[in-house]
């Protein structure tokens, strides 16, 4: 009895410290300050009222201080809790668009918890082939919650439930009628082929990209659709594709390419899939930085896409700046946002540095940087909506070393090229991040130069780097460092050495040309050429350069606005309320999975479009 | 003595009185049960901390229910309010079958009680309405009904989200106590 008392104190002090983490001091259904139950199910921490919801559909829940937890449930719950139920449960629900339910509105919240457990229509769930993949890579990932959550989430009931079937959930909570038949709903909804309107989750990511699209006033919003739709049909890689396009789009679709190629050889498929997931358990613990990138492409999308371009542009200037910093921000957060500021003034001017801001790119990328990066690309895709006209000149002017400017260019154009049909080429940017992060420090070089030689070596640290890559991604136009930083703290940071550095840009695109190249290697073999060709992609950037100089121009506005930018990177982050980049970033990385492990079909796929 | 002198007189007159525990596993439904049987609805219940207590008129009787918390750590508080109780509602969730074993320890060690010595017992497997839910007869084995001695029980198949089978133990919970059973 002695024991079994002090096993049983000991458990309550494990879950009263649980009780004290972020996530957990919320309801997570409702937001109620001070959970005081937990739901066995899916091991998170709610309020009163919300067990008693809960009890409704036949969910467990325990009360904190009135039941007694054995061992086991006390791992479980500090395996889940609320942080990691939101990384799955929460994955596309969006705070700007949706809110918590009233606590008090008994009925809205009943319908709350059903939309979210019982309906998961906030899953983003789809495919099946995610949660492998996702479990397959990772490991380079700081982020190893999101990781953990993956995998985890085939060690979860509802993890596997949703991977493999939503019964497995039900029966293992003990299954009902109600829980089977909102599983089939799901399962009709997982088509994804109207999803985008339907499906807010994933989708609505696309239509935020069609919001940005629209205000941009892109006639490539349909196309978009159509192309994320093929991601969903794929999997989430459509998903993440529209978040690729987006990288692309904002700043290095070049990259996408060679991260193709490079996945292609080495094991994409696996880093794909970590990559996903990463963005997707970041999502929730990079909420802050998701929040940032999201702010940036809220702002994006309320400035029109042209902002976003600039900020990804910006972003990834600044990144290539933090590139530099890189080392020292191996930290994420802090790093980036400290480093940035000197890698904007050094980066800039160091682009041969480079490979040693890549490589300090993409630790940082793993960590906090995916998730940033996700958002920035997520705000790059708005670009590139906006920036359609030169997408793939664009391109092959990264290609052929453009530098800095082309690569602001390259990100429309290639937002241009992936919103037209071929966004999801993005992926490659992904894929050249990836393969930045594996070099990261010094493979970063080498990347640049033959990226696609080294993703296969790189691909162990894909997984890592796989959200580091959509980070990076966003930023890849200017480079993968950069995108890196970008994404979070970078952003903001960036922002402000935009502005600044704007003269430098030129400078920087010339190291980014090389990525460039690269990037067009990645994104599509047939770009290889023209990659190989840099100064055929040069006289692309020129003629680019023109939609450039105008992308530019508006781009010094925004730097404008960005240095306040810096001093706003806090503002940023509030409107970016975060949860949307989560959206995206999960999206975006599925696409890359899917462009790493077929990398020629996503070729054929961007051809059609 | 007061009470006593009270409920004898209440007997002779035909307005009986009884105070009547509903106990079980947390989650097994003993609060809606309580409320559908006192406003006839299905109310939006919250897991009960410390206890909800109603009356209920049935058959002129007047029965005084007191449901009690359900919760690992509160159920050694049950004792607390077993003096003067006639009849005990056991509601066991039928379709939690994880924790019938737990619902049958609970159970024999309530029925230890010198307190309760008198008392009738009334078994509602509820959640009847829900996919594999075990019926009255697999219940009876599993809570190893036919151990008790020496004591008046009956066991009803119940779902108190659609009312069934609560009234029909109300009935038998009736006429045992008011044949003296309780």
């Amino acid at each position: 009895m002695a024991n079994r008392m002090k096993e049983d104190e000991k458990n309550e002090k494990i879950i009263r410290g649980l009780l004290k983490l972020p996530a957990n001091r919320r309801c997570i259904n409702c937001n109620n300050l001070g959970p005081q139950y937990v739901c066995t199910n899916f091991w998170t921490f709610i309020c009163t009222n919300c067990s008693g919801m809960h009890r409704e559909f036949t969910h467990r829940v325990k009360s904190i201080s009135m039941a007694k937890f054995t061992s086991q449930e006390v791992i479980a719950l500090q395996d889940g809790g609320n942080e990691r139920a939101k990384s799955i449960y929460f994955k596309e629900w969006d705070p700007q668009r949706h809110s918590f339910p009233d606590s008090s509105n008994i009925d809205r919240l009943r319908e709350f918890i059903k939309h979210l457990y019982v309906d998961r229509r906030y899953t983003g769930e789809r495919g099946t082939n995610k949660p492998p993949r996702v479990k397959s890579d990772r490991e380079d990932y700081n982020e190893n919650r999101t990781a953990d959550s993956y995998r985890s989430a085939s060690r979860s009931p509802p993890f596997e439930d949703r991977y493999d079937h939503p019964f497995n959930e039900r029966s293992s909570s003990g299954g009902r009628n109600d829980e089977r038949f909102s599983r089939y709903g799901y399962e009709d909804r997982s088509p994804a082929h109207d999803s985008d309107s339907k499906r807010s989750p994933g989708q609505f990511d696309v239509v935020d990209e069609r919001r940005r699209d629209d205000k941009t006033g892109n006639g490539n919003q349909t196309q978009r659709i159509e192309d994320r739709r093929f991601p969903d049909a794929v999997h989430r890689a459509s998903v993440r594709s529209p978040s690729y396009q987006k990288g692309v789009d904002s700043s290095s679709p070049p990259l996408v390419r060679p991260v193709r190629d490079i996945l292609g050889d080495d094991v994409p498929p696996l880093q794909v899939g970590d990559l996903p997931k990463p963005n997707g358990a970041g999502v929730p613990e990079n909420s802050s930085k998701t929040q940032r990138t999201t702010s940036s492409s809220s702002l994006g999308s309320s400035d029109g896409n042209p902002v976003e371009l600039k900020r990804a542009n910006s972003g990834s200037l600044i990144d290539f700046n933090i590139n530099s910093d890189p080392p020292v921000s191996t930290t994420q957060h802090v790093p980036q946002q400290t480093v940035s500021p000197l890698a904007s003034s050094e980066n800039w001017a160091s682009f041969d540095v480079v490979p040693q801001q890549k490589a300090s790119q993409t630790s940082a990328n793993v960590t906090s940087i995916q998730s940033s990066l996700d958002q920035l690309l997520v705000p790059a895709i708005a670009p590139a909506g906006n920036a359609p006209s030169p997408p793939v000149s664009g391109v092959h002017a990264l290609s052929g070393n453009n530098d800095t400017r082309q690569i602001p260019v390259l990100p429309q154009n290639q937002a241009d090229f992936f919103a037209a049909g071929n966004t999801r080429p993005a992926l490659p940017p992904s894929d050249i991040s990836m393969t930045w992060g594996p070099s990261v420090a010094q493979n970063m070089q080498v990347n640049l130069t033959a990226p696609a030689g080294q993703p296969s070596q790189h691909t162990t640290a894909w997984a890592g780097g796989m959200g580091s890559g959509l980070v990076s991604q966003i930023p890849a136009d200017a480079k993968p460092i950069g995108r890196n930083e970008l994404p979070q703290d970078l952003f903001t940071a960036l922002y402000p050495p935009a502005a600044t550095s704007f003269p430098a840009w030129p400078r920087t695109p010339h190291p980014s040309m090389g990525y460039s190249m690269q990037y067009p290697v990645g994104s599509a073999i047939q770009t290889f050429p023209h990659a190989s060709q840099s100064t055929n992609p040069f006289d692309l950037v020129n003629e680019t350069s023109l939609p450039h100089a105008s992308s530019f121009p508006s781009m010094a506005s925004l730097q404008g606005a960005l240095p306040s930018m810096t001093g706003n990177a806090p503002l940023l982050r509030s409107a970016s309320l975060g949860t949307p980049i989560p959206q995206w970033a999960p999206l975006q990385q599925t696409p890359s999975y899917q462009m790493a492990s077929s990398p020629s079909p996503y070729l054929v796929q961007q051809g059609p479009d | 003595m007061g009470i006593l002198f009270t409920r004898m007189l209440s007997s002779i007159f035909g307005n009986r009185e009884a105070r009547i525990l509903v106990l079980g596993l947390d989650n097994a439904g003993k609060t809606t049960i309580l409320y559908r049987l006192q406003m006839g609805e299905v109310v939006s219940t919250i897991p009960t901390i410390g206890f909800n207590v109603e009356t209920v008129q049935y058959n002129n009787i007047k029965f005084q229910v007191w449901d009690l918390g359900g919760q690992t750590s509160i159920r050694p508080y049950w004792r607390c309010y077993f003096p003067n109780t006639q009849a005990i509602i056991y509601v066991v969730d039928s379709s939690d079958t994880d924790r019938l074993v737990t619902a049958k320890e609970e159970f024999h060690a309530i029925l230890e009680e010198d307190e309760l010595k008198g008392a009738v017992v009334l078994v509602y497997a509820n959640k009847q309405d829900l996919p594999g839910a075990l019926d009255d007869a697999a219940i009876t084995e599993a809570l190893e009904l036919h151990k008790i001695k020496s004591r008046q029980w009956a066991i009803f198949k119940a779902s108190a989200i659609k009312g069934e089978g609560l009234f029909e133990g109300l009935d038998w919970l009736s006429n045992t106590l008011k044949s003296g059973g309780g």
